[in-house]
Order: C-alpha cells, then sequence, then structure tokens
C-alpha cells in the first residue's frame, strides 16, 4: 500500500503554481476552487528508491496585493513546494515570506523552491546572491518549466525523496 | 542474631524457622501489618487523594480513560435519570435550547423531504395501500407517508486522518461511481478548516447536503468520519457513526497519532466502518410469499382492467371513427378536425344550411353515439345534393316539375308554366354550384294547354253522309278543308307542347241493313275521308281509319237489337248515324 504524503504549493500570485501542478497531476475539481475557497486538489504517485508515494498536493490560492494565503490550509503537510517566478525578482521575497509563515504554522517541513518560467532564460532575473539566500533559508533550489515541462518531475521527485528521508513529525497544529 | 542454642534434645527446624523470623523481617512485618492497617481504615480517603493527578496523568497520555469509563458514567446516567429525572432536566436544561433547535430544524427539513417524496408517488398503488392504512390505524394519511417513505442509502464512507486530511479508509456501496477518494478527502478538509477560519472558530463542518445527497460529517480527536447519504437519513444514524468513530479511536488511538503517511495499519478499519453502510429500503422485507401472491392478484387485476380498458377504448374509438365517417357520408357537411381535447371528443368542421344536422347524422348512423362537442361554421357546399336542394328551394318548382344536377347543369323536367319555366332559366344560372340549366324536358303549361284544345276542337267536327254513301257529299266535302286545317293547326301545337297527336278516323253507319255491310260501310266512310285529308296534305301516318259499325251511343238503352233498331234513332240523331268523327290520341313525345 503506497503511503501518502499531503504536500502544499506555495507562491506568489502568476508565478505558475496551478500550471506546474497541472503539468505534474491531474485534479478533479477546477481551478474556480482557486479563487473560492482558496485552494484546489490534485493528486500524483511518485515512485521514489522503490517505494512508492502518493503525493496529495494542495495548490493553494497565490498571494497578492489582493488576496493572502490562507496559511492554515497548511497544516498537516508533510512538505513544500514553494514556486518562484524567475522572470521577477520580488517573487523570492513573496516565497520566502510564505516559507516562513508555513513554517510558523506547521513546523520543519522539507521544502522545495521551483524556479519557475526557466524557457524564459532572456528575461531571466534571479541572480546567484538571490539562489544562495534561498538555500540559506533551507530550501532546495531546482528550475521548472511549467511551459516545457522541463525540470518538473525533477522538482517533485526531489521533495518526495527529502520527505521520506525526514523524520521531521508529519503534522502540527 | 540471637545466642547460640543448647545441643541437649534435637529443636524443631518450624520452631526455629519460627523463632527467626520476628528477628529477621520484624520490621517489615509491622509496616505490612501498619499499611494494612491503614488500607483497612482509609482506603478512600487515599484513592480520592491520587485519583484526580491520575485522571490527569491518563489524559496526557491519550483517551484510553475515557473510552474505558464512558459505558460506566452511561450506565451511572440512565440510573439517575431512572431514579429523579427532575433534577437531571435541570442540570442539562442549558444545553438542552441549541440542541432542540438543531433537532427540530433537521427533523423540518426531513419531513419537506419525505413530503416531497409523497407528492411525487401521487397515485401510485403505495400510496393507496397507505391511505387503507390510514384508514385502518386511524392515523393521518401525512404521518403514515411520512413513517413509510423514509428512505436512505449510505454511498460513500472516508475515514479521514484530521490533521492531514488524507484518507485514511474509503468504502462504497456496490455500483456506486466515485472519484478520487483522496481529492475528496482533502477537499472536504480544505472547506472544512476554510468554514472554520472565515466564520467561526468553534465551528466544525457538520453537514452539507448536494441535492439529494447529505454529508454527515463525524469529529473525532484524531480522525473525521465522513458518510455521504442519499436521501434522508434518520437522527439515529448520527450516533452509529459517532459510535464507529469512538470505536477506530479506541482500536486506532495509536496509530492515528503517530500517523506518517503509512495507511497499512488502518487495513481492518475497513470492517468497522462497513456497519455504517445502512440503507432503509421502502418495502418491507419478509413479506414474500404474501407479497407475491399479492403481486399476482394485482397483475391480474391489472391485465382484466387493461383489457375492459383496452376494449372500452376500442370501443370508444370505433364510436368516434363511426361519428366521424358518417359525418363525412353525409352531403353538405364537412370533417375538418377530429381531436380529443380534455377527454373530450371534438369534431370542427363546416355545414352548409341545408345539410342535415350533423347531431341528427350521429344519431342516425351510430349506435351508442359518444358524447361529442359539435363545432361546424356555415358555407356553400358543391355536393350534387346539396345544389338540388338550394335550386329546390330558390326556385320553388310547382308540382309535376323534377329538378335534377348533371355535371353541373341543373335539369328541369315536367310541366311547369311558361312565367315559372322562364324565371327558373335566369334564376338557375346565378345559384352556387349550377353552371347552367337545361329545360329540354319542361314543358309549358300553356302549350300543352294549347294543343290539348286543337284537340277538342277537332274532335268537335263530325262529317255526315247520306244513307248508304261512302263518300261525302259536296257540301260535306267542304268541311274537309276545314278538319285538315284543324289538323295541321293540331299538329303544330303538339309539336310545340312536345307532344305527338295522332287522328284516329271513325266511321259509323246507321241501324238499317246488316251489321256486317253496315261496319264494312263505316269502314269505307272512315277510309274515304282519311284519303280526304291525306289528299290535303295531312299525314297519312297520323290518320288511323276505322270502322266502328253502329254509333252506339245515339242508341237509346231500350232499343232492340237487329233491324227492330231502326226506328230507334230519330231526328238530327237519325243524321249523325252516318257520320264519320276523329279523335285525337295526344301524348308526350318521347325525347330520347
Amino acid at each position: 500500500m503506497a503511503e501518502k504524503r499531503k504536500v502544499c504549493v506555495l507562491g506568489a500570485t502568476g508565478v505558475g503554481k496551478t500550471s506546474l501542478v497541472a503539468r505534474f497531476a491531474r485534479s478533479i475539481f477546477s481551478e474556480s476552487y482557486l479563487t473560492t475557497i482558496g485552494v484546489t486538489i490534485e493528486t500524483r504517485r511518485v515512485r521514489c528508491d522503490d517505494r512508492e508515494l502518493d503525493l496529495i498536493l494542495w495548490d493553494l490560492s497565490g498571494e497578492d496585493e489582493f488576496q493572502d494565503v490562507q496559511i492554515s490550509y497548511v497544516r498537516g503537510s508533510a512538505g513544500l513546494l514553494l514556486v518562484i517566478d524567475g522572470t521577477r525578482r520580488f517573487t523570492v521575497e513573496t516565497g520566502l515570506r510564505l516559507h516562513a509563515a508555513a513554517r510558523a504554522t506547521a513546523g520543519e517541513l522539507p521544502s522545495v523552491v521551483a524556479l519557475n518560467k526557466a524557457d524564459l532564460t532572456a528575461a531571466w532575473e534571479i541572480d546567484e546572491a538571490a539562489e544562495a539566500r534561498l538555500r540559506r533559508a533551507g530550501l532546495l533550489v531546482t528550475r521548472t518549466s511549467a511551459k516545457t515541462g522541463a525540470g518538473v518531475e525533477g522538482a517533485f521527485s526531489a521533495l518526495a525523496r527529502a520527505m521520506l528521508g525526514s523524520d521531521a513529525p508529519l503534522w502540527r497544529g | 542474631m540471637g545466642q547460640p542454642r543448647p545441643r541437649r534434645g534435637a529443636p524443631s527446624p518450624v520452631r526455629t524457622l519460627e523463632d527467626l523470623r520476628p528477628l529477621l523481617v520484624g520490621p517489615e512485618q509491622r509496616r505490612i501489618r501498619r499499611i494494612e492497617e491503614r488500607l483497612d481504615q482509609s482506603m478512600a480517603e487515599m484513592v480520592a487523594g491520587a485519583l484526580p493527578e491520575a485522571v490527569i496523568e491518563s489524559r496526557k497520555k491519550g483517551e484510553a480513560l475515557s473510552w474505558a469509563l464512558e459505558p460506566l458514567i452511561t450506565d451511572a446516567i440512565h440510573e439517575r435519570v431512572r431514579r429523579d429525572p427532575g433534577s437531571f432536566a435541570d442540570a442539562i436544561s442549558p444545553a438542552m435550547g441549541p440542541a432542540i433547535r438543531r433537532a427540530v430544524a433537521c427533523a423540518l427539513r426531513a419531513m419537506i423531504q419525505r413530503l416531497n417524496e409523497a407528492l411525487a408517488l401521487g397515485l401510485s398503488w403505495e400510496s393507496l395501500r397507505w391511505r387503507l392504512e390510514a384508514r385502518r390505524t386511524g392515523r393521518s394519511f401525512a404521518e403514515v407517508v411520512l413513517l413509510r417513505s423514509m428512505v436512505y442509502r449510505t454511498e460513500q464512507l472516508f475515514l479521514v486522518h484530521r490533521g492531514t486530511g488524507i484518507a485514511l479508509e474509503h468504502v462504497t456501496s456496490e455500483d456506486i461511481p466515485y472519484r478520487d477518494p483522496d481529492q475528496v478527502s482533502a477537499m472536504l478538509t480544505a472547506i472544512d478548516a476554510f468554514a472554520h477560519d472565515a466564520f467561526r472558530t468553534d465551528a466544525r463542518l457538520e453537514r452539507f447536503r448536494v441535492g439529494d445527497l447529505t454529508g454527515w460529517v463525524e469529529h473525532g480527536p484524531s480522525a473525521l468520519l465522513v458518510a455521504i447519504v442519499r436521501g434522508v437519513a434518520p437522527p439515529a444514524y448520527g450516533s452509529v457513526l459517532g459510535e464507529t468513530l469512538e470505536r477506530v479511536h479506541l482500536v486506532y488511538g495509536g496509530e492515528l497519532a503517530g500517523f506518517r503517511g503509512d495507511r497499512t495499519p488502518f487495513s481492518g478499519a475497513r470492517e468497522l466502518l462497513s456497519r455504517c453502510l445502512q440503507q432503509q429500503r421502502r418495502s418491507a422485507p419478509g413479506r414474500g410469499r404474501a407479497a407475491l401472491a399479492a403481486a399476482a392478484v394485482l397483475a391480474a387485476l391489472a391485465a382484466t382492467a387493461l383489457v375492459f380498458w383496452m376494449r372500452a377504448s376500442w370501443e370508444d374509438e370505433r364510436r368516434f371513427a363511426g361519428c366521424v365517417e358518417a359525418l363525412r357520408r353525409e352531403p353538405g357537411l364537412l370533417v375538418t378536425a377530429a381531436e380529443r381535447r380534455d377527454g373530450q371528443v371534438v369534431l370542427t368542421g363546416v355545414r352548409d344550411p341545408l345539410a342535415a344536422d350533423p347531431r341528427a347524422v350521429i344519431e342516425r348512423g351510430v349506435p351508442a353515439p359518444p358524447a361529442v362537442t359539435l363545432r361546424f361554421e356555415p358555407f356553400y357546399s358543391l355536393h350534387p345534393q346539396i345544389v338540388e336542394r338550394r335550386a329546390a328551394r330558390a326556385l320553388e318548382p310547382p308540382p309535376g316539375v323534377s329538378l335534377s344536377l348533371r355535371d353541373g347543369v341543373l335539369v328541369a323536367s315536367g310541366v311547369a308554366p311558361e312565367r315559372w319555366i322562364e324565371r327558373a332559366r335566369w334564376s338557375a344560372a346565378v345559384l352556387p354550384g349550377v353552371s347552367g340549366f337545361d329545360g329540354e324536358r319542361l314543358q309549358a303549361q300553356e302549350s300543352i294547354d294549347r294543343a290539348r284544345a286543337a284537340a277538342s276542337s277537332l274532335e268537335g267536327v263530325e262529317l255526315l253522309f247520306r244513307r248508304g254513301a261512302a263518300r261525302l257529299s259536296s257540301e260535306q266535302r267542304a268541311r274537309v278543308d276545314e278538319v285538315a286545317a284543324a289538323a295541321d293547326r293540331l299538329f303544330a301545337l303538339a309539336r310545340e307542347a312536345g307532344m305527338t297527336a295522332e287522328i284516329r278516323v271513325i266511321g259509323y253507319a246507321d241501324p238499317v241493313g246488316s251489321e256486317a255491310s253496315n261496319r264494312a260501310l263505316s269502314l269505307a266512310r272512315a277510309e274515304h275521308v282519311a284519303a280526304e285529308l291525306g289528299a290535303r296534305g295531312v299525314p297519312a301516318d297520323r290518320l288511323r281509319a276505322s270502322g266502328a259499325g253502329l254509333r252506339r251511343e245515339l242508341l237509346s238503352p231500350s232499343c232492340p237489337g237487329g233491324a227492330a233498331r231502326t226506328g230507334c234513332i230519330a231526328g238530327a240523331d237519325e243524321r249523325r248515324a252516318r257520320s264519320v268523327i276523329f279523335l285525337v290520341d295526344l301524348r308526350a313525345a318521347s325525347k330520347e
């Protein structure tokens, strides 16, 4: 029987969270839930070192000046995927702020950063210094492109491996 | 240690042990005795001191104490309520208000749902049965319906880990299609959290309704039990869910607290959950044979009723078709629509004012006619019979004149006054349905009268002969011209009146002489006159000469026979006895 893990996908509005998750998983719910109750759910089974893991992805609506993330949804998560738009530097700040809020609610969790829109190299704004800040915050940094699919599987696999290797209590709150 | 014992007289080892025991464990024995005394005297006091701390410690470790104590407390409450209901009611009254309000709301919702179902049942066999039951038991029909129509079925059950929203177990009824249980349970958890954050921090999602599905959410410390129920389950169903969730916590308390994503330890929960897969059907089970018999009787009744209904329906249909057919056959009536409207037969059409009354037509043509509504508008029919009626109505032909329509032409035959014929000739042409007037077979009364007058004038002529003579005297011959002219006029008038005239020339002889000679003489006289007329242009085929012998109408009835009759005719009649007269046979000419 495959084990299951709740994973929250967080990030600023427009960084491509939903596109990234849609590349990876399937949902029986429409995206309209994002704007109504602030979350939609997807599932995907991944294989990791001969173990099967069912990821239950909580795709939380993005944070911007008009809406806040419903951070209580993070409770019970086994891991976090922070999505940052590689072409917009300020989304790094938003990602870090959301990560801190999630840790405050759910405790220390294995977390992976997806620097999304990797296909738009000409407009790339994230420099080495910014990536270093993310790593210093204990995050595993990957590059993804929801458009081409590049790096998407890798990002979720990395998170799955980190969760299986983590001894942190699964849920708090 | 005591002093050494003397060796004389070997001492018993038991005594030795008895002697040694106070020395060896004396203080312990005293302590045990003190403890026993304290236990006997102040056990309750000691437990009372330790119990609160013990309960607190147990609570820290989990819910085991609660589960263990629950049956005792339940029994105690039952006993207390039995003995003194008043004080218990006082104690719980503050909590009762909200609970009652919630129960009433729930019951009302259920009642409305069941009433809807009852209305939907309408006049079914079920409702008939319930009406009988209501009459038999003296209850109201609504009450019986509410009692009998309660139906529900659990379609899905989710055992959800409270913290993660992960579905630990998912159980469904057979043949229920379902979607990804993990996504559904996660979304339910999200909605619960959303409601919790958005509205009231002390509120939890307990029920949600989607069409005729109701979600029952039972909250436990570490898990949720969500039942998706079609229809309206009784409030007691909530207790079943609650007890099941308690049992799950009792059995899997440790596993729930340490859940890390591995569902293997919960594989046995499926059996626990399956008792919540409940359903209640309308028809009570266990009436097999009686129900079968009732069903058979019902089917037989239904079949009989169906046969009767079909027969009645067929009869009805036949009568209905008969009505329509009778009306369609009737000249001057036109059925444009035949339909059933609100259970009634409505026949719509048009009717010539001269056509028969449609209702009379139906009554005449259909035995036991059905009730029909007739809606007929007036119109002019061109049916020959109606056109003939119309012509008769308009022309008012005199007796002896008949009218008929042939290919649109009104044919009149018979005898009528000239004025009528003239008027008919003009009037007929403007009648709807009449394209012309044929008066060829029509004779003017006046022309016939004229021909008859000419005939009777001819018949008034007598040509007289001298005794024994077969030829006319010169004086009488002059009258033959007059006769010939009258005959010409007669033929002309007869032709005008559409008739033919034949002139019978009849000769007579007086009684003098033998009968045979007289007959020969009379014939000779007639033939002579006919020849004279022929000589004057009267067509021979219109003349028929015959000898009649004696002119008997001149003889008196008392006259004897034979030669004796000579004296019977005297004076003018004596001369008239030797004569030729004319009889005219005037008859209608055959036109065919």
